[in-house]
Parts: C-alpha cells; sequence; structure tokens
C-alpha cells in the first residue's frame, strides 16, 4: 500500500519539478563481490522540499530482494500558535557515537553494514522547543495509529529528547516509552578536548529489552559507548570506541584510522569482538567530483572459529558504490 | 632607576600605540571583505590541480555577529550538508544522519574545501600583533604585519598579513597552523566597481599542486532569526529562500 502511494507521490513530484521549490535526486549503483555469491543494488532517491513540506522516496532493485518503492519521509513542519511541530513520517536519528549509538531509541541504525541505506523515518506527531540558551527539546507521539508489530520502527511509543551545550559539552538525553520496552532513558555527551582530541559517551538503560532474533525479553539493561577521535593537520583521524550492546550481548571495540587526503578519502577499521575472538577490517577509498561520488572497499573476517564474524558464508566481501546527484529547482 | 621607570613607561605607551594601530588597520581591511557584520555571502569554491580546474563547489554563508557562522553546501554531490560555527564551537549536519555532530577544529579543516576558510571573513575580533616591515608585493607598498590568534578555535595560529599602505586593503597573507606550519599562502583581488575583495587565491602549502579560488559571488545584508543558530534546529531542514 505504502508503495503505490510513494510511487504516485514520485511520479507527481516529476511531473511537478519544473515548479518545484527543490527537488534533488540521486542514483546509487552498488555491486558487491560476496564469496558465496554476488549481490548488486541500485537505487533512484528524490528528496523533494517546498516550504515545510518534504518528501523523500526510494526505489530499490536488489539482487537479494523483491523490487520496492521506500516511503523514507513525508512530512510537514510548521510553526503553530509559536510553536514548533511536525506532522507525517519523519526521520529521528539521535545520539552521539561512529560505531554504535545506544541513544539512537527511535531508528536504531545499525552502523556496521557495509553499504548504509538511507534511513527509514516513524510516523509521528512532534513537538520542538528551542531555548534562546541554545538547548533544544523534543517531544514525540510515535505511530499514533498504534503500531503494535515486534519491529522497533511500528510501535507505537512516546519520545523525549533534550540537547543542551554545557560549557564546551554537547549534553544529549533521551527517554521513550513504549508497551513492549516499558521505560528506556539514557544521557550522552561530547566533550571537545582541545583543537585535535574530542571524547564522547553516552549510556542507556532499559527496563525491558530484547536479544537480537528472538522475541524472548530480558529485564534491566544498560547499553553503553565510550570513544575518542583525534585528527591531525594533514587530514589523518584516528577514532577508539569501545561499547557494549544488550541485544547482541556482545563487547565491541572499534578502531578506525582514515585520511581526509586531495584527490582521495581513505579509511580502516577493525571491529573486535573480545568475549567471542572475532574481527571484522574494512578498507575503503573514496572520491569526489562535482556530480559524482565513487567509494571501493573490501572486507574480511577473521579471528576465533567459532566467532559470529567467522560464522557468516563469507570470508571476505568487495564492494564498490558509484552516486551521481542532480539538484533541479529553485 | 628613574629612566629605567621612563623607559618602561615609553615602551608601554608605544606598545598600547601600536596596538591600537594594528586592531583600526585590521578593521579597515576587514571592511574590504566583509562591509557589513550581518549578512548572507554566496561563495563559489573552485579547486585546481597542477593547473587544471578540478572541482567546483557552492555555498551561502549566513554571518551574524558574536562569531556566529551558518554555512549551507548548495553542491548536488554535497546537497543537504551544513556547518555551524559558534564562536569557537563547530557543528557539521549530513543529509542522511539527520543529526548535529560537534567536531573539533581541527575536522573543521577537512573536506573539499576548508570551511574555515569560507566562513570566517575577519581578523579583527579574532587576531592581534604588531607591524613588522614594510615590503613590495606585485608592485604594491605593503605593511606587513605578524599576527598571532587571540581566541581559541580560529583557523590559523598565526598570520603574516600584507596589507596595502596606501587604504590597508588586504594583498596577501601567509597562513600558518597551530604546529607552526605554513598551510597556505592566500592573495586578494579587489571588485574593480565597489572596491570590495572579490575573491581570494589559495595556494595549498601542505598539498603543493592544489589552488583552491574562493569568489564572493554576491553579499547582501540579511539577517536570519537567532534559531538558526541552534544546532538542533538546523536538523528540521529549514528553508532559507535566497
Amino acid at each position: 500500500m505504502s508503495s503505490t502511494i510513494s510511487i504516485t507521490l514520485l511520479l507527481l513530484l516529476a511531473t511537478l519539478s519544473t515548479q518545484a521549490d527543490e527537488l534533488t535526486t540521486t542514483l546509487r549503483l552498488i555491486p558487491e563481490y560476496h564469496q558465496a555469491e554476488s549481490r548488486s543494488r541500485q537505487e533512484l532517491e528524490a528528496r523533494y522540499q517546498k516550504g515545510g513540506f518534504n518528501v523523500l522516496a526510494t526505489g530499490v532493485m536488489d539482487t537479494q530482494f523483491d523490487n520496492e518503492v521506500i516511503l523514507n519521509e513525508l512530512y510537514y513542519d510548521t510553526v503553530i500558535a509559536n510553536q514548533e511541530m511536525s506532522f507525517g513520517k519523519k526521520i529521528m536519528s539521535w545520539g552521539v557515537g561512529y560505531g554504535y549509538r545506544p541513544l539512537d531509541v527511535l531508528e536504531q541504525e545499525d552502523r556496521r553494514l557495509l553499504y548504509s541505506p538511507t534511513l527509514e523515518g516513524v510516523p509521528l506527531i512532534a513537538w520542538d522547543y528551542f531555548s534562546e540558551g541554545g538547548s533544544a527539546f523534543t517531544l514525540a507521539y510515535i505511530n499514533p495509529l498504534g503500531g503494535q508489530d515486534n519491529d522497533r520502527l511500528d510501535q507505537e511509543s512516546l519520545a523525549l529528547k533534550y540537547y543542551g551545550l554545557w560549557d564546551n559539552t554537547d549534553i544529549h538525553a533521551v527517554a521513550r516509552f513504549s508497551r513492549q520496552n516499558k521505560l528506556e532513558t539514557g544521557i550522552g555527551f561530547i566533550h571537545i578536548i582541545n583543537e585535535n582530541l574530542e571524547w564522547h559517551g553516552s549510556a542507556l538503560y532499559q527496563h525491558r529489552y530484547y536479544k537480537r532474533l528472538t522475541s524472548k525479553p530480558f529485564d534491566k539493561g544498560i547499553n553503553a559507548i565510550l570513544g575518542l577521535s583525534w585528527t591531525h593537520s594533514n587530514g589523518t583521524s584516528l577514532l577508539g570506541e569501545f561499547w557494549f550492546d544488550n541485544a547482541a550481548n556482545q563487547q565491541n571495540l572499534l578502531l578506525r584510522l582514515s585520511n581526509d587526503g586531495d584527490s582521495v578519502d581513505t579509511a580502516l577499521d577493525w571491529l573486535y569482538t573480545p568475549q567471542d575472538g572475532g574481527w571484522m577490517l574494512t578498507a575503503s577509498i573514496k572520491h569526489e567530483r562535482n556530480r559524482q561520488k565513487l567509494e571501493l572497499g573490501v572486507r574480511t573476517f577473521g579471528g576465533s572459529a567459532d566467532s559470529a564474524f567467522r560464522a557468516g558464508l563469507d570470508d571476505f566481501v568487495v564492494y564498490l558504490s558509484w552516486e551521481i546527484a542532480f539538484v533541479l529547482g529553485k | 632607576m628613574f629612566n629605567l621607570l621612563i623607559l618602561l613607561l615609553l615602551t608601554g605607551i608605544t606598545a598600547t600605540v601600536q596596538a591600537a594601530d594594528i586592531q583600526t588597520i585590521l578593521k579597515q581591511a576587514d571592511n574590504y571583505r566583509l562591509p557589513q557584520d550581518t549578512v548572507q555571502v554566496e561563495t563559489s569554491v573552485a579547486l585546481y590541480k597542477k593547473g587544471k580546474l578540478d572541482k567546483e563547489r557552492q555555498y551561502s554563508v549566513y554571518i551574524k555577529p558574536g562569531r556566529r557562522s551558518l554555512v549551507i553546501f548548495n553542491s548536488a554531490v554535497e546537497r543537504g550538508q551544513k556547518v555551524l560555527m559558534l564562536d569557537d564551537k563547530f557543528w557539521m549536519i549530513m543529509p542522511k544522519s539527520r543529526r548535529p555532530i560537534r567536531i573539533t577544529p581541527m575536522q573543521k579543516l577537512l573536506g573539499e574545501a576548508s570551511t574555515g576558510d569560507i566562513a570566517t571573513m575577519t581578523w579583527s575580533e579574532d587576531y592581534d600583533g604588531k607591524i613588522s616591515k614594510k615590503v613590495v608585493i606585485n608592485q604594491i607598498p605593503c605593511l606587513k604585519l605578524d599576527l598571532h590568534s587571540i581566541r581559541k578555535g580560529t583557523t590559523y595560529a598565526r598570520i603574516e598579513l600584507y596589507v596595502a599602505q596606501d587604504g590597508f586593503w588586504p594583498v596577501a597573507a601567509n597562513l600558518y597552523v597551530a604546529s607552526g606550519k605554513l598551510a597556505k599562502r592566500a592573495y586578494f583581488s579587489l571588485d574593480d566597481v565597489n572596491g570590495r575583495v572579490s575573491a581570494m587565491t589559495l595556494f595549498d602549502k601542505i598539498q603543493r599542486q592544489r589552488k583552491t579560488v574562493i569568489r564572493y559571488l554576491s553579499m547582501t545584508a540579511r539577517e536570519i532569526p537567532d534559531k538558526f543558530y541552534n544546532p538542533m534546529y538546523l536538523v528540521r531542514n529549514p528553508v532559507l529562500v535566497k
């Protein structure tokens, strides 16, 4: 049903594009070569904005799934009686951290994917408040039509977010209440130590949580991350993060070495799970033109033979991502 | 002892006069780049490699007093990106992430064009120093000013700024990062009609094959509401009609 609506909207946008305030389209081709089998994904993403009205939709062709059109966002931002309101389906990506964000209570983005697709929003009614001192509050009623599904994106919930700048530290705090998880609440920070160095951390308490791949509930869990990053003036950055994720019952250590170069950006990510002794190593190289982005990467798995990373079908994956973007209107 | 006291007093007075002079000169030089303190600047950045045009980028910069600047990325490939600078604090908003990411001053230097070069258009509030000598640059008699940063979060720790003796308009500058390394050499071009700086050409001293030309296409007095300088408000993807 939502696919039909999305296709209709995309067609409508295409016909309206000449009068559009702004229409951005991005075409992505992402072929992957796996040891077990090859995979290819093509995406056409369209973003349209006119005043407070926003639509973001993606048509996906993937050799592993049926073709589909995803309505990532369809929302209206407006001011009613001096209050900032949002209605519709909107991406609500919260929290701090690179490899994992415990405070991302609504989207729960999986940051370990080889290719991160554009997130899919949640249906909501939201109120935003911005203080003169620079703080911000968001109160959102998610899935007002009463989602009962196990899928977190479809669950009815009430969510609250606070953001504030305390001296030189960004503070983030969240709370979510749902039938499935009861109360989840957490706090996080990012502090700039000097020109080159920052550290960040966050922790989330869950009154009830579910292990990944099972629906069995567990009581009182903590998800937490602590990280540090350092950047040199020559463009080299080093990031270290350590986190614990209840749902996977796993500790994780991420080390990332990256370089922002003259014509190419390079990165090397090593994700280690000390409890089962497995690891995943990803090397990537990126190049940007006026309209195009090109990325080539290789991922390999190793460590203990009975680790989760070694349990997969592949020992290595090679991927390529090519992206071209156009802006129409204005 | 009495002579020494007089000497110290005189040195103090001279230093004060010179310090005042430097700020007057810097304010005048700033006026050639940013004639108003609340302004919208449309900027294009052309990146050259080995003398050939490699990439072009477009930005809208909204500057407000109190060292506040908002940079909106307009090129297709960077669409939806924003950088917010409040005093010495910086945030980046990426279209896919939909959340403000606090970045260090060094991270702001990364990317195709250093955001610091685009967003900061004044010296007087951020630097102080002394007049070191008179030199001729491109046949223009200049004063060489040795400047050092007096605030946290400035893009360059030290600047050798060359201003024309006649009018104090900026001619050239050597830009040094905190490690003491010469990062870039800048040359300024003036518009024939309004006499303002119309372009800044940067020669990268670290990546030597690289040249960046920042052109100021238009400059309009425009004040946007204070809430646009709240990092969380920018996530709402507000529309800024040009």
